[in-house]
């Protein structure tokens, strides 16, 4: 598939070093979504996103155009801090995409109480997780007008 | 020896008195006996008015007798008045021989009849003065017949000879005796009323007397009753106040022990929701693991597949399997984990909307076994939507599931009305019965407890916790699940669940069901051709 698309920055929270791996795998291997990078807990997104602690370099840690954001992290999980996102107003437009082991209901209504695009239960085989990147892609990328920078 | 004999009997009577002297030391030990105290007011209330009776009735006689022995006076002197009249009229004629001087004597004779007939009314007979009474009577008739025969004799002309029985003496004499018996009949009477007067007398003094003991014994009588009232009142009041106190440290203790078994249920609640927060926490911890090692083995198999040999190849399919197996039976703890842990208000649910969203998701399997699904009106009952859902979703699942594969499964699913086990709140009986292959009584215990299978895991899918939950589900309801079965004629699990309460209804009149079930549509899902 030709990679001709605007680039759209993905975010992606997770503590699980395995997990940041097989997503990053599979990213590459979906071969739609090419920027991602990546925090291991709450504190360290919302730094990423305010530009403070280890991600004060305004040029090399941008503001992404979509959070992937696992719920269960140490320090400050991801209810916390897409509660703190959607509190913001100067973050408060970026989409965030639950992508959890959790299937509980009220995991899954409190999500997108707190205002999550999307709720997805992380896929069991890598084959999966290479199916769902490539949808994410398609659908933020392809269809999804995202809200710019500096909107 | 005597010393001896009489030593223990003082012994033995000292221990008596003591214990008297303890019972008196302790009022409220000694009861009224409120019987005998009646019995003496009523007894002490007869003999008074027995007393004041007999002194009226005393009173009474004696006013009487003064009155009878008043007129017995009166009528014994105008009986002597009449006699002297007679006496004095027949004097009057001799001397004159003038018949007017008669008449005082004839005008007596009616009057001295009166007299002694009032006389005899008086004296009555049997009385002493009855004798003088007779007496007197007889004299007064001879008077009247020695004064008859003496005018008889002047009125003839024979003058002398009235004169000599005039004064042979007999009508003197007869005057005298007269006279005699009435100072006899006033004596007596005298006699009679001074002896009343001493009697009434007596009987005053005695009245007096029983007037002012009966006064002493009210005053006496009153007073026992105040101080009885006051004691009675004292009692109770120390009865009651010592009843209170019973009750406080009953109630204390009530407390103490209300507050023991709250402490230990509150301990179990929470001993019983750490296990089952361990439970989902193990179990969701359980999966993370699992998920990677079922993803890298993906990824190995897909990355170097073919780089491994044909048993290499074999391996990584087996341990995904197992792996998804693993996870599989992870999933199942922590559905059957979450029944309880999950806390969800109790709604209204609709049951044949339930059983429908059910077959739709059964969909493919009720197509590949080409399965019959009746169900008959439905009502709603009362709980928890997603969990209900579950528990229909299971017991379908397995009615499909446990049927011979040359055996077109049919389900069959009806509702009648009962009541919950406590036998009053209003449930629905909820009957799944299937053609399958049925079961062997006595494994019908064990099939409703997690992870027991009675097949072998290759003849039948499934992680055997699906009955569990079910179980736990209508458990957590406050219903039951129970199953009726034999081997080869298949098997109806019969499920109780609270209905809608009364308060809680449906915004939409619920039908009832005993009026209009014969109006309501059977369904029957057939597997749709494709």
């Amino acid at each position: 598939m030709p990679n001709t698309r605007k680039a759209v920055r993905i975010l992606m929270a997770d503590d699980d070093e395995d997990d940041r791996e097989l997503c990053r795998d599979a990213i590459e291997e979906s071969r739609v979504l090419n920027t991602v990078d990546f925090v291991t807990d709450g504190i360290e997104l919302l730094d990423y996103l305010h530009n403070r602690g280890d991600f004060t370099d305004k040029e090399k840690y941008l503001r992404p155009d979509l959070i992937l954001l696992d719920l269960n992290m140490p320090r400050m999980d991801g209810r916390e801090a897409l509660k703190e996102i959607k509190a913001d107003p100067a973050l408060r437009r970026i989409p965030v995409v639950i992508l959890t082991t959790s299937k509980a209901e009220e995991d899954l209504l409190s999500g997108y109480d707190l205002g999550a695009a999307s709720y997805i239960t992380k896929p069991v085989t890598f084959t999966e997780l290479v199916g769902l990147m490539r949808a994410l892609g398609n659908y933020w990328v392809e269809f999804v007008t995202l809200p710019g920078s500096d909107h | 020896m005597p010393e001896q004999a009489i030593a223990p009997g003082d012994e033995s009577t000292l221990p008596a008195g003591e214990q008297k002297s303890l019972d008196t030391g302790r009022p409220d030990v000694k009861p009224i006996n409120w019987q005998a105290i009646i019995a003496i007011v009523i007894a002490a209330l007869l003999i008074n008015s027995a007393v004041a009776f007999e002194a009226i009735r005393s009173y009474g006689e004696v006013a009487q007798n003064r009155t009878v022995s008043q007129e017995t006076d009166t009528a014994v002197l105008s009986l002597l008045a009449a006699v002297q009249n007679a006496e004095s009229g027949r004097r009057g004629f001799l001397l004159t021989l003038d018949e007017a001087y008669l008449e005082p004597y004839q005008s007596s004779t009616s009057l001295q009849d009166r007299a002694l007939g009032v006389l005899d009314e008086l004296i009555p007979v049997g009385n002493e003065r009855r004798e003088h009474l007779d007496r007197l009577h007889e004299l007064v008739l001879a008077k009247r017949i020695e004064i008859d025969q003496t005018i008889s004799l002047a009125r003839s002309g024979q003058m002398s000879e009235a004169l000599v029985l005039v004064r042979a003496g007999n009508g003197d004499q007869l005057m005298n005796d007269i006279r005699e018996q009435i100072r006899a009949i006033e004596e007596r009477g005298l006699q009679t009323l001074s002896r009343l007067n001493e009697e009434l007398g007596k009987t005053n003094a005695k009245a007096l007397l029983t007037l002012a003991l009966s006064l002493l014994f009210s005053l006496v009588l009153v007073l026992a009753f105040a101080w009885l009232l006051r004691r009675f009142h004292t009692e109770s009041r120390e009865h009651a106040l010592r009843l209170e106190a019973a009750n406080d440290e009953l109630e204390d203790k009530v407390a103490a022990r209300t507050a023991e078994l709250n402490s230990f249920s509150k301990e179990l609640e929470r001993s019983n929701r750490e296990l089952q927060d361990f439970a989902y926490v193990a179990s969701h911890d359980l999966q993370e693991p699992l998920r990677k090692i079922r993803a890298f083995g993906d990824r190995l198999a897909v990355k170097y597949g073919d780089a491994l040999a044909g048993t290499g190849s074999d391996y990584i399919r087996r341990m995904q399997a197992a792996a998804e197996r693993m996870a599989a039976l992870i999933d199942a703890l922590l559905t059957y984990s979450r029944v309880s842990t999950t806390i969800q208000e109790f709604e209204p649910v609709e049951l044949e909307t339930v059983v429908s969203d059910v077959l739709e998701d059964l969909e493919v399997r009720i197509n590949d076994r080409n399965a019959q699904i009746d169900y008959k009106y439905l009502p709603p009952v009362y709980g928890v939507p997603v969990q209900l859902r579950q528990l229909m979703q299971n017991l379908i699942g397995n009615a499909l599931k446990f049927v011979d594969t040359d055996v077109r499964p049919h389900v069959s699913i009806s509702a009648t009305t009962t009541y919950l086990e406590d036998g009053e709140t209003p449930a629905v009986e909820l009957r799944v019965k299937d053609n399958g292959i049925g079961i062997d009584e006595v494994f019908i215990d064990r099939i409703f407890a997690p992870f027991q299978r009675l097949h072998q895991r290759g003849i039948y899918e499934g992680t055997g916790i699906g009955l569990a939950i079910c179980r736990r589900i209508a458990e957590r309801h406050g219903g039951s699940i129970e199953l009726e079965s034999r081997p080869g004629e298949g098997a109806t699990f019969i499920v109780t669940l609270p209905a809608v309460p009364a308060d809680d209804q449906l915004s939409e009149g619920e039908p009832d069901e005993h009026e209009t079930v014969a109006d309501l549509p059977d369904h029957s899902v057939e597997p749709t051709k494709s």
